[in-house]
């Protein structure tokens, strides 16, 4: 009877500051390309809508490229796409919908739902929608679902943005609630939800579809698009989440103890593709050779994949009496090295400098020890 | 000293031939094991000595550029030195031959001979030193002998020799001090300070290079971040104040409040209106009521003009009264005033009369003394040139006397000289003559010449003069005197010249001539005196009184010419006349007198004329005045004004209460506050009005605001912003932790590596110290990584001091220059090689303090060691405790 598609957070324009201006620039592109996968989708399934619940863009004042690039980026399905503004587009005096209104970009087969009133799809369904218009608010939005009257025999849908109370409690935001009964006090078929970027079932008929295409490293089922389909009203939504994401995000804390542990990560490093934004955080400790190691098969994975951020500024070295052989490191130089290994072991303040300094001294070694040869 | 027991090197006996100045052989033994002392005066071959043992030990026998060890002039001379010396215990001889055909050289350590090139080598190795390439042997080739055989001159250059020795001493100071400036450490020490000054300045440590560009490219981005986050938030509130602006032009347009403003202001409107028709009835009202009290005012002025009449015509009849009195008290004045006028009149007169008598008599008196004066100085003229007269010619007479008795002064000095002349060639001759004495009986007498002579006395004979002496015979004398007739001559001639001069001053004899001479002067004084007298009795001349006479005389006639003509005088007008002056002012005042009563009078005279005309005006007005109150005309004209005011007054009562109600009526109906009420309900509408479409246009300005700010993408290119800052902060941290390890590392580096230094050379400090007491009590040295002394703390006056070595004086680098060898040598002799140290006239900028300690200090190291010391000043040697040698 009726076949949708529910996303939400597109987070349009959003600029991922932790990375270099390569991996940033990709990551922001990969957001206009999972829109057009999702229309591309949304095309071959025949859906009657999709709708998306909120956050499309990032932020009000992103550029006029960007808001058009978006819309561009939706071409592939030329039904009807529904959307709200979320907490980060607000239809506020002002806003990027105005913008977009503005500057004609906005082809006719997309509603952006700016005012709590019904939205009909005709034959299809009664879309309610529950925009935010302040950056932020203290109440429920989707209250007017209750009251709202609508066609007989068409499934009422709603569509919002927030939290649902009770049920995100470690993502406790207050602004924004949901009542987590709305299906029912509204006499919903389905509540399409935004805000949480993983993919999460609430109840039969309330789901958060997550962003499409992963933007952090927390673990969660992001990168996902809903495929709903609800055979009558009244009967229960069939959910089936497609993934919709390019790049997986992942994120490890390791703790080095043993030559062992060094091939572990050398082994991790060397299975990743260019698919892969990691992070990578070592603890520990290890010998130079197995510093030296780690070091260039990061260096060598950071151009495999999309994004590595390398972080082993906990790692403590220990340099094995080979390495001190190895660098040829008699005389006083030997002795520094000694300051410097008790240095870090004992000194929790110059630890770190110790560490980098030993580091150094390894480096002009080898240097001058490959210089000698 | 401990530790000190290496091989010993001793000389024994040394010998050499053809070198420099020894051409013949010259061979010294006897040499001690420890102090040996040379002195030789200057050139007299001890540096010759020291040079040898260098040149046999350093110089390749072969060596061409030995030239020089050749004796002056000997070109084909083969320099020859034979040595004999103990190493180790060990007897040796080193015999070297240099340049010519005969040149070798010949070694023998023990048992074992070696010669040639070998020999040499192997004492180069022995000694701690090697041979230069080609030629004579080079400063950095000498190695420990370079450094302990000293040559003239070089005691306080340290730096060079122990540097050329550096090898051979880090060698004895152990492999390890080999180590620390050995490639490897200090490789890599350079690197990381290499590294390190690329991230860090050198000096303060401030960030430089990359780390720099990156710190200001951190803050430049950070500010500009910050602005865009600035311009995003007022974006945000402008976005808010929209809403705002929104919604409150939404609730004015159904509000409408500029509408109820206009009912209110047609309600105003009304009521003004109302209150505006009372106050054009109050104008007509004060209009009114200002003409009639203007009528009343009219009226009133009449009847004063009336009033006024009346007032003139008493007024001026009392002014013709007054007048009349004026005129007859001005009458009695001119009257009372005119016979004192006469009186004045005739005393002027009189005065006038008296005053010129007095004044024709005053003039007859005073020509009648202008002749009395004139008679003086006629007689007195008269007698001036009278005196005159007889002053000049009693002058004419002494000139004439004078001129008689005029004598020449220089003939007479002639005169009297001449006179001299004769009396000396009398004297002349008397004394060339012949005197013949006599004294005769009584009767006797004689004759000589032509005199008979009786008695007694004397003659002198001038010529041969016969005496006759009667009864006896005759002598006949002649005078022996030689020239006596010359003489006689002469005199005859200054005779007669005399007579000549006499004859020619008409003088009878020389004191006639000297008396006239004086009478002549005396004369001559009077002459000057009798002219002083004529020139007081006339100065200007005889001429001038004569002149003067006539002129007074002149006058004189005058006088009496003038006297003359006043006629005979007049008979006396009274013992009573006044004095001329007297006269004059009694005229004055006459005169005075007469012009004030004059003034006076016609003063008066005025003033009664005036009075006279004032009485006939005021008379005239009197009567014009009681002319026009005595018509009828004016008596009913005032009767008629009168009624008139009566009736204006009782209209104007009427106007003015008519008035007062009116003002009453506005009062209760407040036009100015209805007026203010129209002008505040008209501006509430056009407020209200204008503020609602300024919101309106405050909406569309800022609606275009935002359009414009919002196409800019503010925050999408703040975030893209914020990520490029965290790049670059990133990149600052890895620079900053770089920088700090390197920082940390280069501290470390150092610091380990100047406690091994000071570890090493601790032995050479030992040594140095062992010295150093001896020399400098209480002072310390630093030893750099050259091993050479680099600072010298030492306790001065002034406390502790520290001082580089190559600013201390030259005679304390000279001791210190020594003291560092010997601490060498002690080095050297622990480490097992031998040690000889020769000093060629060192320690000649020493004092005589510092010499005594270096000797001390020379003392104790010739206790193990050989010690050559060549000087040219054998007295500040003496106390050596052995025995001088002497060079032949």
């Amino acid at each position: 009877m009726l076949k949708f598609l529910h996303t939400a957070d597109w987070q349009i324009g959003r600029v991922f500051a932790q990375f270099d201006e390569d991996d940033a620039a990709a990551l922001f592109e990969a957001r206009f390309k999972v829109i057009e996968r999702i229309a591309a989708i949304a095309t071959r399934e025949s859906v009657d809508a999709v709708l998306v619940a909120g956050d499309v863009f990032d932020a009000q004042t992103v550029a006029d490229k960007t808001i058009r690039r978006m819309f561009l980026a939706m071409a592939g399905y030329g039904g009807p796409w529904v959307m709200i503004p979320g907490n980060h587009d607000a239809a506020l005096a002002e806003s990027v919908w105005e913008r977009a209104r503005r500057l004609q970009a906005v082809p006719a087969n997309v509603v952006a739902c700016l005012t709590p009133v019904p939205c009909v799809l005709p034959g299809k369904c009664v879309l309610l929608p529950a925009p935010l218009t302040q950056r932020h608010t203290h109440h429920d939005l989707t209250a007017w679902f209750d009251g709202a009257p609508t066609e007989a025999g068409l499934p009422r849908i709603g569509l919002a943005h927030g939290s649902v109370q009770g049920i995100l409690a470690e993502d406790i935001d207050s602004s924004n609630p949901i009542a987590a009964d709305r299906v029912a006090t509204a006499r919903l078929d389905y509540l399409a939800l935004g805000d949480w970027h993983g993919a999460k079932r609430i109840d039969a008929r309330t789901w958060y579809a997550g962003t499409p295409e992963t933007d952090r490293f927390k673990g969660n089922d992001s990168g996902q698009s809903l495929l709903v389909d609800i055979a009558a009203v009244g009967a229960e939504p069939q959910v089936r989440m497609l993934a919709t994401g390019d790049y997986r995000w992942r994120s490890r804390d390791i703790v080095l103890a043993g030559p062992s542990d060094v091939e572990g990560v050398l082994a991790e490093l060397a299975g990743l593709e260019r698919h892969d934004v990691v992070q990578l955080r070592l603890s520990g400790s290890t010998d130079l050779a197995g510093h030296r190691r780690l070091r260039e098969a990061a260096a060598a994975a950071a151009a495999q994949v999309r994004a590595l951020l390398w972080d082993d500024e906990a790692l403590r070295l220990e340099p094995t009496d080979d390495d001190i052989a190895a660098l040829d490191a008699g005389g006083y130089v030997g002795e520094v090295l000694a300051v410097l290994r008790a240095e870090q072991a004992d000194d929790p303040a110059g630890a770190e400098r110790a560490r980098d300094a030993l580091l150094a001294l390894a480096r002009v070694l080898d240097d001058s020890g490959r210089v000698a040869a | 000293m401990n530790g000190v027991n290496g091989m010993n090197m001793k000389i024994r006996r040394l010998r050499i031939e053809s070198f420099k100045r020894f051409r013949k052989p010259l061979e010294i033994d006897g040499f001690t094991d420890g102090l040996n002392l040379f002195a030789a005066p200057n050139e007299s071959g001890k540096s010759t000595v020291a040079e040898a043992i260098r040149a046999v030990f350093l110089e390749r026998h072969r060596s061409g550029g030995v030239e020089h060890l050749r004796p002056w002039g000997e070109g084909s001379a083969s320099p020859t030195v034979d040595i004999e010396f103990s190493l180790d215990g060990q007897d040796c001889r080193l015999s070297k031959v240099f340049l010519g055909s005969k040149k070798r050289c010949d070694l023998r350590i023990g048992n074992r001979s070696l010669d040639g090139a070998e020999a040499e080598d192997h004492l180069a190795a022995l000694l701690g030193f090697r041979f230069a390439k080609r030629g004579a042997s080079e400063a950095d080739d000498m190695g420990v002998p370079g450094l302990l055989w000293i040559q003239q001159g070089t005691s306080h250059d340290i730096t060079g020799p122990a540097t050329h020795a550096g090898d051979h001493l880090r060698s004895a100071l152990g492999s390890s001090l080999g180590d620390l400036a050995s490639t490897r450490g200090d490789d890599v020490l350079l690197a990381v300070e290499t590294r390190r000054n690329a991230l860090l300045n050198a000096g303060n440590g401030s960030p430089k290079g990359d780390y720099a560009v990156a710190l200001k490219r951190q803050g430049d981005m950070a500010a500009e971040l910050n602005a865009v986050l600035a311009r995003i938030a007022e974006y945000r509130e402008s976005v808010d104040r929209l809403a705002l602006l929104r919604t409150e032009h939404a609730r004015q347009e159904s509000a409408r409040p500029w509408e109820a403003a206009a009912r209110s202001l047609a309600e105003a409107r009304l009521r003004l209106t109302a209150a505006e028709g009372l106050e054009a009835r109050k104008l007509e009202a004060e209009q009114a009521l200002r003409r009639v009290t203007s009528q009343a005012d009219a009226l009133r002025q009449k009847l004063a003009g009336f009033d006024k009449d009346e007032e003139d015509r008493q007024s001026r009849q009392a002014a013709l009264g007054a007048a009349g009195q004026q005129a007859e008290r001005a009458r009695g004045a001119v009257a009372a005033r005119e016979p004192r006028h006469v009186e004045a009149v005739a005393a002027d007169r009189r005065a006038r009369q008296v005053q010129t008598l007095v004044r024709s008599a005053e003039a007859r008196a005073m020509k009648v003394r202008a002749l009395v004066a004139a008679d003086a100085a006629v007689q007195a003229a008269a007698d001036a040139l009278e005196r005159a007269r007889q002053a000049q010619s009693a002058h004419g007479r002494l000139t004439a006397e004078a001129a008689a008795l005029r004598i020449d002064e220089p003939a007479i000095r002639q005169l009297r000289k001449a006179a001299e002349a004769a009396r000396d060639a009398a004297t002349r001759l008397e004394v060339a003559a012949t005197t013949v004495g006599f004294d005769l009986l009584p009767a006797a007498s004689i004759t000589v010449g032509d005199e008979s002579l009786a008695g007694s006395g004397s003659r002198t004979l001038l010529a041969r003069t016969a005496i006759e002496l009667p009864g006896i015979g005759r002598l006949e004398i002649s005078p022996g005197g030689a020239g006596i007739d010359a003489l006689a001559a002469e005199h005859e001639r200054c005779v007669a010249g005399l007579a000549s001069q006499l004859r020619s001053l008409n003088a009878a004899s020389v004191q006639e001539a000297d008396e006239r001479l004086q009478q002549f002067n005396r004369r001559s004084t009077d002459v000057a005196a009798a002219a002083a007298v004529l020139k007081a009795h006339a100065p200007a001349g005889v001429g001038a009184l004569e002149t003067a006479l006539a002129i007074a005389t002149g006058q004189q006639a005058a006088a009496r010419l003038a006297l003359e003509a006043d006629g005979p005088a007049a008979p006396d007008a009274g013992p009573d006349l006044p004095t001329l002056a007297e006269a004059d002012r009694e005229a004055d005042r006459a005169r005075t007198a007469l012009d004030a009563s004059g003034d006076s009078l016609n003063a008066e005279r005025l003033r009664a004329g005036t009075a006279e005309a004032d009485l006939a005006s005021a008379r005239t007005e009197w009567q014009a005045s009681a002319d026009r109150l005595a018509d009828p005309a004016w008596t009913a004209g005032r009767q008629q004004a009168s009624a008139d005011l009566l009736e204006t007054r009782a209209q104007e009562d009427a106007a003015r209460s008519t008035l007062d109600g009116l003002l009453a009526r506005i009062r209760d109906a407040r036009p100015d506050l209805l007026r203010q009420d129209v002008e505040r309900f008209d501006a509430s509408v056009r407020q209200t009005q204008a503020a609602h479409s300024s919101l309106a246009s405050d909406i569309t300005r800022l609606t275009a605001t935002l359009e414009t700010t919002g196409a800019l993408g503010l925050e999408e290119s703040a975030a893209e912003q914020q990520r490029a800052l965290e790049q670059v902060g990133r990149r600052v941290e890895d620079l900053r932790r770089r920088a700090a390890a390197l920082d940390h590392l280069l501290g470390l580096l150092r610091q380990k590596r100047a406690a091994l230094a000071q570890r090493l050379r601790a032995p050479l400090q030992v040594h140095l110290n062992h010295y150093l007491q001896i020399l400098f009590p209480g002072a310390s040295v630093e030893i750099g990584d050259n091993l050479v002394p680099s600072a010298i703390h030492r306790q001065g006056a002034n406390g502790g001091e520290i001082g580089s070595f190559d600013d201390l004086s030259m005679g304390a680098r000279e001791q210190m220059g020594i003291v560092a060898r010997l601490a060498y040598a002690d080095l050297m002799a622990a480490a097992g090689k031998p040690t000889l140290l020769i000093l060629d006239d060192a320690l000649v900028h020493s004092d005589d303090d510092r010499l005594g300690r270096m000797k001390r200090v020379l003392y104790d190291a010739a206790t193990r060691h050989q010690l050559l010391v060549f000087t040219c000043h054998p007295e500040a040697w003496s106390d050596m405790g052995v025995a001088m040698r002497t060079l032949p």
